[in-house]
């Protein structure tokens, strides 16, 4: 998502291209939710991305079509309610993070459409509840009292876990599953699950799918047992009174496809396209949400 | 004298300066490459077990727990942020292996026995291909915790960096080296035109002056050597220039004085010249008052030798005529008297008539080199001395196996026989020898050459004068009867006339004198003959 961001100051070409003269002087100050990136990129090679895009590329890329680029860097936020009031002081033009949280800190109105990083156009970003294919868990009752690992601090995925379980066997998995760990990386859940260490985990398909590459044995030795698709782990969206959002939007897709710099960030984040999003595709999440809001009363 | 190019000092210091510094550049490198070498291997070694101990440390937990999810997950992670590891391998002594690589990673049932092979006690390094990669520098960690040996840890790494270690040092090398040439042609050429040019200079003001030149000087101004040399060549060349007016001064005063001298040694050349003619003319008198004396002492001695000889027949002769008278007037001349006086007579007179033809022979004029038989001659000059010889009881023998034939001047040869019999004959008589014999023993020998040897027992040459006996005028005999020529005149003969040797010892009896003929055919016409 870092790459979103530096994506979107690259857009901002297409903006020059429209209006020069409003475009003389600009700022783009990026908000990020780093619990939601650090899987795919480590904190330095996003530090160092964003100091290559921000900083370098993008101030030299802005200079030729005319316009200054005054400031331009990134804020971490490993807290969404802190980047959440940063945002309403107006320290931050643009945000990146999950949707889930996105769509339960940030009011529709207070954001613009934006930018998101596609694994693959042909296989959407989905979250994975996998398990041992040797133990015949085929079905949400057949864990009971098993192991099962869960991503650390994502509320979409313990919330993806705790709606199937709520759904099907009437309980919240904490509780009916023997034992919960929580890992830092969806990969390191896959790799538990194929040694055995645990019995079925919830990930991220394209961290999944990269495992998969990595050890085509992978795919033979565990199943998936149910699945949601979320497009894409983290959106961005600017600011609602962002007044450069429209043509960076356009800038970042035409960057990202004819730029060799920034298909090697891409291929850092394990993303290979960049496609535009709108507000209203937090809508879904919300609904999740509040689905899974319904189900933990009905379970009560 | 021109100096050949690789002769020249500026030649030789900058060969000298350039092989020094190039040789010392290739030795520093050929000292600094293995090390250098060896540095980069325990640079290589060092990362290597760097990355080992980093990855048993992260790892530690998960290895004793086999942990397999983390081991694979922190191995990619070390693979991602490490492009130079190729490969990692997890081998632990019991259950599977795990190969995680830049690409993906997979378990092992058994490991390749080439890198089983490399597992031991200690680290181990190697150079090999594994898993899709060449040429990697394969490192082998034993995993150990609390003394008790986990497995080992298979590293492969990219020799690349080392590749481009070597690769820079050896072109830094180069580098060092083509500085070396170019600091070799720069500071040598400098460095030798520094130290040639002023002997260079120098050498040429040399051979300006070599070539008369004195008026050169040096304008050299050094404080070192150089300029010693150029102070010392400008004196040297103001002492020449005062040198060659001294010898020219020196040379105009000689030559007045050459002249001079030339003129008295013209003036001592002309009196010389007359002198020298006056003294020729001397000498050919003498030497014509020699021969002429020769000549007539032999002519006495043959006048002598004829007297001796006549007078035997004419002794019979007159006893002939006598009983002629006899005879007659006693009435008793028959015929057969008659004829046998006449044929007596003229025996007689034929032996005296003979004795004559020989004296005549003796003094033929013959100046021709010729064949003649060696023993004819010496019979023939014995008889000429044989009454001589018979009145002093003095046996005169002749040893000669076979008839000789040799090249020379007979007539000359016969007269050196006569004088050597002669002087044997007169000393034998001098000295009363009682059984006087005089011997000549003619032999031809190896070389065909002729040795004759005249031997008398008369006693032989007093020491005192045996270096004299060949002087001429000197003689031991009594005043009237000798004239001290004629052992003069036969070693003239022989050796200046008939190419031979007359030479002269004692033995126990008496003197001996070996004449040595070489009796070889030449076609030399003697000049000048005694006669």
């Amino acid at each position: 998502m870092a790459i979103l961001c530096i994506l979107s100051i690259v857009s901002n070409r297409c903006l020059a291209e429209t209006d020069t003269a409003i475009w003389a002087k600009t700022r783009l100050i990026m908000g990020i939710y780093s619990p939601s990136i650090t899987e795919n990129a480590s904190l330095s090679d996003l530090e160092i991305s964003m100091n290559f895009w921000a900083k370098d590329f993008m101030t030299e890329e802005a200079r030729k079509i005319g316009i200054e680029i005054t400031e331009s860097r990134a804020a971490l936020f490993d807290n969404m309610q802190d980047m959440h009031a940063a945002f309403q002081q107006g320290e931050l033009d643009m945000v990146v993070g999950p949707p889930l949280m996105l769509s339960r800190f940030f009011k529709s109105d207070e954001l613009q459409d934006g930018f998101t990083a596609l694994v693959s156009e042909n296989r959407p970003e989905s979250l994975l509840f996998i398990a041992r294919s040797d133990k015949a868990l085929h079905s949400i009752e057949a864990f009971k009292g098993k192991h099962i690992a869960l991503i650390d601090n994502d509320e979409l995925a313990t919330m993806f876990l705790d709606s199937l379980f709520l759904k099907h066997v009437r309980q919240p998995v904490q509780g009916f599953v023997g034992q919960i760990d929580k890992q830092q990386k969806a990969s390191r859940i896959v790799l538990d699950v194929y040694f055995n260490k645990v019995d079925g985990g919830v990930v991220y398909r394209s961290a999944f799918d990269v495992m998969v590459d990595l050890n085509p044995d992978i795919a033979n030795k565990i199943d998936i047992v149910d699945q949601y698709p979320i497009k894409s782990r983290n959106f961005s969206f600017f600011s609602h009174n962002y007044p450069y959002a429209k043509h960076l939007s356009t800038l970042a897709s035409g960057a990202f496809q004819s730029s060799p710099r920034a298909k090697q960030i891409l291929e850092v984040f394990k993303a290979s396209e960049i496609a535009a999003c709108t507000v209203s595709d937090l809508d879904v999440f919300e609904q999740f949400y509040q689905r899974y809001q319904v189900l933990k009363t009905q379970v009560k | 004298m021109r100096v050949a190019q690789l002769s020249t000092i500026f030649f030789r210091i900058f060969f000298l300066f350039g092989v020094l510094v190039l040789a010392l550049t290739l030795f520093f490198a050929y000292m600094a490459i293995p090390m250098q070498k060896k540095a980069f291997d325990q640079i290589m070694f060092t990362q290597a077990e760097t990355v080992s101990r980093s990855i048993v440390q992260a790892s530690a937990d998960a290895i004793i727990k086999r942990d397999y999810g983390f081991i694979v997950e922190h191995n990619l992670e070390v693979l991602k942020n490490n492009s130079s590891i190729f490969y990692v391998v997890v081998s632990p002594k019991s259950g599977d292996q795990v190969v995680v690589n830049q690409n993906s990673w997979r378990l092992l049932e058994t490991l390749d026995p080439a890198l089983k092979a490399l597992e031991g006690e200690q680290i181990n390094h190697h150079i090999l291909s594994y898993d899709t990669y060449n040429n990697v520098y394969h490192f082998v960690y034993p995993v150990v915790f609390s003394s008790i040996e986990w497995g080992w840890l298979h590293i492969g790494f990219s020799n690349e960096q080392y590749n481009t270690y070597i690769s820079q040092m050896y072109r830094q090398m180069l580098f060092l080296v083509g500085i070396s040439l170019f600091l070799i042609l720069l500071v040598g050429y400098f460095f030798a035109r520094w130290i040639a040019k002023p002997v260079s200079q120098i050498s040429q003001l040399a051979t300006q002056v070599a070539g008369g030149d004195l008026t050169v000087r040096s304008k050299l101004q050094r404080s070192d050597e150089i300029g010693l040399l150029s102070e010392s060549f400008n004196r040297m060349v103001d002492s020449l220039r005062e040198s060659k007016q001294q010898l020219q001064n020196y040379n105009q005063e000689l030559e007045v004085e050459v002249l001079n001298r030339t003129h008295e040694l013209a003036l001592l050349n002309i009196s010389l010249d007359r002198r020298v003619h006056e003294e020729v003319a001397k000498s050919k008198q003498q030497e014509a008052l020699l021969i002429h004396q020769s000549r007539s002492a032999a002519m006495g001695e043959m006048i002598g030798a004829i007297a001796h000889q006549w007078r035997q027949p004419l002794n019979a002769l007159g006893l002939v005529l006598q009983n002629l008278r006899l005879r007659h007037q006693m009435g008793k001349i028959d015929d057969d008297f008659m004829l046998s006086s006449m044929e007596k007579s003229d025996r007689l007179i034929q032996k005296m008539s003979s004795t004559i033809d020989d004296f005549r022979n003796f003094f033929k004029p013959n100046k021709t080199i010729e064949p003649f038989h060696i023993l004819q001659v010496t019979r023939s000059t014995a008889e000429l001395l044989d009454a001589q010889l018979k009145n002093h009881n003095i046996e005169l023998t002749i040893d000669c196996p076979v008839d000789i034939q040799i090249f020379g001047l007979e007539g000359e040869f016969s007269q050196v026989l006569l004088n050597l019999i002669n002087n044997a004959k007169d000393i034998l008589v001098e000295r009363k020898v009682e059984q006087a014999t005089i011997g000549i023993s003619i032999q031809q020998l190896a070389d065909d050459s002729i040795k004759v040897v005249i031997k008398d027992n008369g006693g032989g040459i007093p020491d005192t004068i045996f270096d004299k006996i060949y002087d001429p005028y000197f003689t031991t005999k009594e005043e009237g009867k000798g004239t001290g020529i004629g052992l003069y005149m036969s070693k003239i003969i022989i050796e200046n006339n008939m190419a031979g040797s007359l030479t002269a010892f004692n033995d126990a009896q008496g003197a001996n004198f070996v004449i040595h003929l070489n009796n070889k055919p030449t076609k030399t016409k003697v000049a000048s003959i005694i006669y």
